[in-house]
């Protein structure tokens, strides 16, 4: 197996049929991650960044390429993929602890009953749950509901975990709260992980590599910038970091030149 | 404690109740007291002025049958129903008394029949006799009861009577009369002045009145228990005297030349001995209690019915939209079908199905369960049916995604995600079937049924008789309450299985 091809997106296309004929929303786009590598794609709505996740989760039909995982090719969604959602789609006829329960019923079989509540207190626990286990996603506020759907991708022990702009919805004190969170899971985990998002910051924080996409339509790869600031880290040294602001302002030209093409373009 | 409460009356829609919970709880008085005088005051002033216009209309309208019924003659007429509900009660207990007594002698001759000992023969038909003892005593009580309730009724009757004397006189001092054109009072074919038409209502409500419903139930309950009993304590005395003289026939030395006296004592003996034993089955047609529990059973069968079906079709047809399209026509040409159509055909074919040795037994099963429950469910599915197939079809798609991403299997996909998701959906459906099998029950009972809250309202209008409307009257008030709280239990439901705040209002 070769490590450093652990998630394989190869030419990926996606193409919708419409009734104005085929509408390209993403063309040729191949990405390789290592194992445990952290990858951002950041670029503006509508230019298929949502639509790669998806389409590596499985849940999106792959018009052209392909995707693979540790050399396997993907055949539709399994939970050897952990996907958080922007929203955090919990069921909300179960509490926080059977949410995870459902999934961890699922990928571990064969344990006792005992285990399984062990394995589901562990990540309720790892995300800051302990103390709100018995309540209905109704009862929990958009960031407790979010860190409910990372324990649940977490506790399938997936092989990569795929984060579809997770912390979009959150007001900014949640957010560093749940960034740090992530950062943390990570650092532990060192689980291979796509994540999606526009905020520069975010994908500054997080992320070994920030991946821009073009607009769309025909979206595809656009530069890479390869992110090496020191780890472990902490939000206030790495603002500190010499490298920071430059990285910093190369994504931001790099999206804003994109928006000055769409302008032109319109 | 106290948000419990508030979240509780807020639940079963009791929110008039909150103020008095926070005014309990030390909450600011003027405002609380401000909330409970608006939640009370308010339903409050729209009930006066509904019964004042209706007492008002009640004085105008004249129905075919006489003067609208209004709010106090309804009440009264209520009043009665209710009397005639407890009475009931004592009826079957004079019933069940008499009974016993019978099935007692019953076997006490019983036995005597069959035992060859005279020993034995002697001191049963000691026995017998002596049970005439315990019926005397009984028929005393019966005559003390008797004599009290017959003096309230006669003292009720003299009241009312004096009452109308009294108006009537008067009526005539204060000559309201009905004048002809020259102003001479018009005569009556009994050579008094004739009273006017509002003299006349007058004296109506008067003699309209009902007196000592109850007590007058019960002297009718009485007297005929005491003739029961009487008619027991005869056949003993008869039985006994052609058993004793059958007993001097058999000792007598001249036997042969007696044997026609012998075999005729001998059959008028078997004849009473077979009426003893002869048992009797407590017939009665009930009272308003047991139609209301009978209806409420009845429709809760036919909910449970129609639950039963439009559920698991509902899911089908949300789950497949094949079935969806195979079965949508048929739906809709069902779904806008009268009770009145249903209730036909669905007695025919019962009726065809349980005949001879399929014939129903028992009495609820043979006068309602079947006929109105089945129309009940033919009727009311409808809801519970279309609103399970869209709960079923308009599952959350993030939810989908997670089923994906689990691989949940179709079982779990179906009864993890699926059915959960569409329980608000099935629930405010089964708010709307029991809603409209209430409705439909009142009809089914009229048309199929020998029981229950629509028969007697239809028994009622066949009375025709301003005291059978009263008697409507009552029966809609009753009617629409039962409703609303199946509507409130239902809404309660409803609150709890929704997991958004906004489904259930």
């Amino acid at each position: 197996m070769d490590k450093n091809r652990y998630l394989d997106l190869s030419n990926l296309s996606k193409v919708y049929e419409t009734k104005k004929g085929p509408f390209v929303v993403l063309e040729d786009f191949s990405l390789q991650i290592p194992e445990s590598e952290f990858v951002c794609l950041i670029g503006h709505s509508g230019c298929g960044k949502s639509t790669i996740l998806s389409m590596a989760a499985g849940l999106n039909d792959i018009t052209k390429g392909s995707v693979a995982v540790a050399d396997k090719e993907i055949n539709g969604p399994g939970p050897d993929r952990g996907v958080v959602f922007q929203a955090p789609s919990l069921l909300p006829w179960l509490s926080a602890y059977d949410n995870v329960m459902l999934g961890v019923k699922k990928v571990y079989p064969h344990a006792s009953a005992k285990e399984k509540e062990e394995i589901v207190m562990h990540y309720l626990h790892a995300v800051g749950l302990g103390g709100a286990i018995e309540k209905k996603p109704k009862e929990l506020s958009s960031g407790m509901r979010q860190r409910v759907g990372i324990a649940r991708a977490f506790a399938l022990k997936p092989k990569i975990m795929l984060l579809d702009e997770p912390l979009g919805m959150l007001d900014a004190l949640t957010k560093y709260e749940l960034q740090d969170l992530i950062v943390k899971l990570h650092a532990e985990h060192k689980l291979t992980t796509l994540m999606v998002t526009h905020d520069v910051d975010e994908a500054l924080y997080l992320s070994d590599r920030v991946i821009m996409m073009t607009n769309g339509p025909k979206a595809t790869l656009g530069d890479i910038l390869i992110n090496d600031l020191p780890r472990p880290r902490d939000r206030q040294t790495l603002l500190n970091h010499p490298d920071y602001y430059p990285y910093r302002e190369h994504l931001i030209s790099f999206l804003e030149e994109q928006e000055e093409l769409k302008k032109k373009h319109a | 404690m106290k948000q419990k409460l508030i979240n509780f009356f807020e639940l079963t829609g009791l929110t008039w109740f909150i103020p008095i919970v926070r005014l309990c709880t030390g909450d600011d008085p003027k405002e609380q007291i401000g909330d409970l005088s608006r939640q009370i005051a308010l339903p409050l002033a729209a009930m006066v002025s509904f019964f004042m216009i209706w007492s008002y209309c009640s004085t105008k309208i004249k129905t075919s049958v006489g003067q609208l019924p209004g709010p106090s003659y309804v009440l009264s007429q209520a009043k009665a129903m209710w009397a005639t509900h407890k009475s009931e009660k004592f009826n079957k207990e004079e019933f069940k008394t008499n009974e016993e007594l019978r099935i007692s002698v019953a076997e006490l001759i019983e036995q005597r029949q069959k035992t060859t000992s005279l020993e034995t023969k002697k001191s049963l038909t000691s026995k017998i006799n002596s049970i005439k003892a315990v019926i005397l005593k009984h028929l005393s009580q019966l005559e003390n009861e008797i004599k009290v309730n017959q003096a309230i009724v006669d003292k009720a009757e003299a009241d009312k009577k004096a009452q109308v004397t009294a108006m009537t006189t008067q009526l005539n001092s204060l000559k309201k009369f009905v004048f002809d054109e020259n102003n001479k009072a018009v005569l009556g074919p009994d050579g008094k002045p004739k009273l006017s038409d509002e003299s006349l209502s007058k004296l109506a409500n008067i003699n309209n009145r009902r007196v000592a419903v109850f007590e007058g139930n019960l002297v009718r309950i009485y007297k005929s228990s005491e003739n029961t009993a009487k008619s027991l304590i005869k056949k003993i005395e008869k039985i006994d005297t052609y058993y004793q003289q059958d007993i001097a026939y058999q000792a007598a030395l001249n036997k042969d030349e007696l044997e026609k006296k012998i075999i005729s004592n001998k059959k008028k003996l078997d004849a009473f001995e077979k009426q003893i034993f002869k048992g009797k089955e407590y017939n009665s047609n009930g009272s308003i209690v047991d139609y209301i529990k009978l209806s409420i059973t009845t429709v809760i069968f036919g909910f449970c019915l129609a639950a039963g079906i439009a559920i698991p079709m509902g899911i089908l047809c949300g789950l497949s939209p094949s079935i969806m399209t195979a079965l949508n026509p048929l739906i809709q040409t069902f779904r806008p079908v009268s009770p009145l159509a249903w209730v036909l055909i669905t007695i025919q074919i019962i009726d065809g199905i349980f005949v001879g040795d399929n014939a129903l037994t028992g009495e609820i099963l043979k006068n309602t369960f079947l006929h109105a429950g089945i129309t009940v469910a033919l009727c009311s599915m409808w809801a519970t049916l279309s609103n399970t197939a869209l709960g079923v079809s308009s599952v959350d798609p993030d939810h989908m995604n997670v089923a994906k991403v689990l691989k949940l299997n179709w079982f779990d996909r179906i009864f993890k995600i699926v059915i959960p998701s569409a329980i608000p959906y099935i629930f405010t459906g089964l708010r709307i079937t029991l809603g409209v099998g209430w409705m439909v029950l009142i009809v089914a009972e009229m048309m199929a049924t020998s029981r229950g809250l629509g028969w007697f309202i239809d028994q009622e209008y066949q009375n025709n008789k301003v005291e059978s409307l009263a008697n409507i009257i009552v029966c809609i008030f009753i009617i629409g309450l039962i409703g609303a709280v199946l509507d409130r239990i239902m809404s309660v439901f409803q609150k709890l299985v929704s997991f958004n705040d906004d489904v259930a209002a």
